[in-house]
């Protein structure tokens, strides 16, 4: 058994905390763990990929081209990169639907891919699309630096990898250093998401 | 429990970040100092140790650069207490010259050099193959694989060198450093070493030679190389379980084997897993002195080699060396034949498919399913350029100065998150260099009688670490050049370690602030003027003023980091109030993004107006004065 998650995002997202919360509950379940991020100057707006690796006797912490199960986008174009570089051929793809604008969008240098568009072409490849704006979720609850909780949660919900919600749960208190109590609303709202659209997944299985 | 590396669990399985297994490893093996300059990727150690260091009684500092904590680091074990200094690859290019003289001595308890290299650069403006640097300086390189190792190798560092009284090298790479894996912790006995200064200088060579001179520095250096010899039998004999692993096959591939070091070794593992192969190979956990006999034994009857490493063809071409004695017909394939690439990091693809050419397996390609998807997608995607963060007091700085400078200029940057400002649209910076480079070349840029203003743009961090003697120089050798010292209170670019003017030490300890403007005084600087970067009409005023001064002239824009004010904020439950644009003022102009630049403006298409993303905008306020129109107003 193996499972391969990528996250992408932007800096500044949660990207690394994410990974490292799956990484943990992961651990607690007893499974071989690799984790890493790659991500240069971070904090500065830039791209950031976190690879998470679970399963037995696990060694590369990267994920192989094209041989991700899951992709986990914090952020639409960031999640497009991702899946064009790492989701094996029917993987699952988890996606906020928020965009945050590169700089050359900003000058107006380049357009910003319209989010229906990112969405209905991953469906061409992806066996599983689920998208949604967690940062709302997020913004709803106050905080909405616990968007990738969010995620999290759904990708928890939809019930993909073997990892229990409430080792997740634990997984939250022991690496947030502040706002617990949101985080985990956060969490659980997510949770509810993917859980609703598990039932459609498990249809097409 | 401040953090997990304090724990005192020996056999439980944690997950840990190679950095932070570092760092328990030097709570395992009683390391008692440590000093380190931050640079990513291997900041994270010292900003570990430093939340456990008075617990567990060690002295942990951010030192002014890489070359004062490496000297930190050698006072501490030639007085007999375990030290060690961490750095990033260029960072160890600072700790070169008091490196090349430690190696005559014979420190009496450990020293280790945590060197952290960064294929690809993902965060370094080169890529630098550090067991080169070991192999000049005639120490030993230790090359860990993962987290596990890098705590071990830390143990096995410590004992190595006390065996042979030199410092030793471990060799991180990014993928390491920066990656999780979990870490079966360790005994954890702190013990506190009394302090003893051991003469050892004087007594491993014959006294009355003198300790320089063509008969004693010749001695000196044979007693270096008499001390690898000794090394090599020790790791021979009592180390090879430890820093290798040899596996050894009969059948179809009995002829071909695979020699691998640190993180490479892992895409290895994972190709064999995958295609369930059973293969001869070695992995060597020291580059520096070179395993000759370990090597030779596992050579000597192959037919063909292949050597993945990470970073310079550094073990390929020694074992190139040694071939040429013992078994000269033998292939050896690698990044000199082109089997792996030279430049960048490497990872699973590169190398399953270097593997899967060596022992002809046809590997899984069913992602050309996705190959239509890929050119479809690609074509909607942008790139991402990283820019100074929402708010930031750099942007400000730019922005300010900038508009003070009406005609050409040359600006020479260096290392930090200002460097960023050679980025559109501020594009404020011609060239960037090294640490203090800023202000050194610009030294040159002016002695070239170049004839426009001559600036150079300098952070906080970056000057106490290395813009001081290029500051005494522009004095000395009447340099007429303005320099722009980015005062942000913080190391930022790699995670807000504090610095000499920050008035906290590591641990979090009150210290004296050194203040720059002292500095700049000190170094003869007649014209210093300090100003707010959020205040655009006084910087601006004391740029324009600094470039009519008649020589050297000093701009202090002195404000905190952006990103710490709004943590700092969000710890308090204190509320940012962001700004807004007034539609019924904005016309579209599009100037505030096109000269300004934040990353919190975006452009409605559709209303022609400019927006601001209240989850991003950190409430500075700058752009209110960037805007022509007044369209950009405080939300109430």
């Amino acid at each position: 058994m193996e499972f391969n998650i990528i996250i992408s995002g932007v800096g500044g997202q949660g990207n690394v905390r994410a990974a490292q919360i799956i990484g943990l509950a992961a651990l607690k379940s007893g499974y071989d763990v690799k984790i890493t991020d790659v991500y240069g100057i971070a904090q500065r707006g830039g791209s950031v990929l976190s690879h998470v690796r679970i399963g037995e006797n696990i060694y590369s912490p990267l994920i192989e081209e094209h041989k991700a199960d899951i992709v986990l986008g914090l952020e639409p174009m960031e999640c497009l990169r991702a899946t064009i570089n790492f989701l094996k051929i029917r993987g699952i793809v988890i996606i906020n639907t928020r965009p945050i604008y590169p700089v050359e969008v900003l000058i107006g240098k380049a357009k910003y891919p319209d989010v229906n568009n990112i969405v209905s072409l991953i469906k061409k490849i992806a066996k599983f699309v689920l998208a949604f704006d967690a940062t709302k979720i997020a913004e709803d609850i106050g905080l909405p630096i616990a968007t990738n909780i969010v995620l999290i949660g759904a990708l928890i919900g939809l019930d993909v990898i073997p990892l229990k919600k409430e080792l997740l749960i634990e997984a939250i208190r022991e690496s947030l250093p502040y706002n617990i109590e949101e985080n985990i609303k956060a969490f659980n709202e997510g949770f509810s998401i993917g859980l609703k659209e598990k039932l459609s997944l498990n249809s097409l299985l | 429990m401040k953090h997990i590396i304090a724990k005192n669990s020996p056999g439980e399985k944690v997950l840990l970040l190679g950095n932070e297994a570092i760092a328990r490893g030097a709570l395992e093996s009683n390391i008692e100092i440590a000093a380190s300059y931050p640079g990513t990727p291997a900041s994270e150690i010292i900003d570990t140790l430093s939340l456990i260091a008075e617990d567990m009684n060690m002295h942990v500092e951010w030192s002014t650069n890489e070359m004062v904590a490496f000297e930190v680091a050698i006072g501490g074990a030639i007085c007999g207490k375990r030290s060690m200094a961490s750095m990033k690859h260029i960072g160890a290019n600072w700790i070169v010259d008091p490196l090349m003289h430690v190696i005559y001595h014979s420190p009496s308890a450990a020293l280790l050099i945590i060197s952290a290299d960064d294929p690809s650069g993902h965060s370094s403006a080169n890529e630098q193959d550090n067991r080169y640097m070991a192999k000049m300086a005639e120490i030993p390189v230790l090359e860990p694989s993962n987290p596990q190792e890098a705590k071990d190798y830390v143990k096995i560092g410590v004992e190595l060198s006390e065996a042979i009284k030199l410092p030793i090298m471990i060799r991180m790479v990014t993928r390491i450093c920066h990656s999780r894996g979990v870490v079966t912790l360790g005994e954890l006995n702190r013990s506190i070493k009394k302090p003893e200064f051991h003469d050892d200088y004087y007594n491993d060579f014959i006294l009355g030679e003198g300790i320089v001179g063509p008969i004693a520095i010749p001695k000196m250096h044979q007693i270096l190389h008499d001390k690898l010899e000794k090394l090599e039998k020790i790791v021979e004999n009592s180390y090879k379980d430890k820093l290798f692993k040899e596996e050894r096959i009969r059948g179809e591939y009995e002829n071909i084997g695979i020699i691998s070091s640190s993180v490479a070794i892992n895409y290895v593992l994972d190709f064999l897993k995958h295609y369930n192969l059973k293969v001869n190979l070695l992995k060597i956990g020291i580059a520096n002195p070179f395993p000759k006999n370990i090597v030779i034994n596992f050579i000597k009857d192959l037919d063909k080699v292949i050597v993945i490493e990470e970073g310079e063809p550094f073990i390929e071409q020694e074992l190139k060396i040694i071939t040429k004695e013992v078994n000269p017909k033998i292939e050896i394939l690698g990044k000199l034949t082109g089997h792996l690439k030279r430049t960048g990091e490497l990872n699973n693809s590169i190398v399953s498919k270097a593997l899967s050419q060596l022992f002809k397996i046809p590997i899984n390609e069913d992602y050309k399913e996705k190959l239509e998807f890929i050119e479809e997608a690609s074509k909607l995607i942008t790139s991402r350029t990283l820019t100074m963060c929402a708010g930031c007091t750099h942007r400000a700085s730019f922005y300010a100065a900038k508009k003070a400078l009406k005609s050409k200029y040359i600006a020479i940057g260096d290392i930090g998150c200002y460097t960023l400002g050679i980025n559109p649209p501020l594009r404020f910076m011609h060239d960037v260099f090294c640490m203090g480079g800023s202000i050194g070349v610009a030294n040159g840029v002016y002695q070239s009688k170049i004839n426009i203003p001559v600036i150079a743009t300098i952070g906080d961090s970056t000057f106490y670490h290395a813009g001081i003697p290029a500051l005494i120089n522009a004095t000395f050798n009447k340099a007429n050049i303005k320099i722009m010292i980015l005062d942000n209170y913080v190391t930022g670019m790699t995670g807000y370690q504090p610095h000499p003017g920050s008035g906290k030490t590591a641990t979090g300890e009150e210290t004296k602030k050194v203040k720059i403007e002292d500095i700049c005084r000190a170094c003869g600087i007649d014209f210093i003027k300090i100003v707010d970067p959020y205040d655009l009409e006084n910087s601006i005023e004391a740029m324009k003023e600094a470039i009519e001064h008649p020589g050297p002239a000093v701009v202090i824009f002195r404000r905190l980091c952006a990103q710490v004010r709004v943590r700092l904020a969000r710890i308090k439950g204190e509320k940012i109030i962001p700004c807004k644009v007034n539609e019924k003022l904005c016309n579209g102009c599009k100037v505030c993004m096109l000269t300004f630049g934040c990353p919190a403006i975006g452009f409605d298409v559709l209303k022609n107006k400019a927006f601001i993303d209240k989850t991003i905008c950190t409430g500075c306020n700058v752009c209110i004065d960037v805007c022509p129109n007044k369209a950009i107003e405080k939300i109430e």
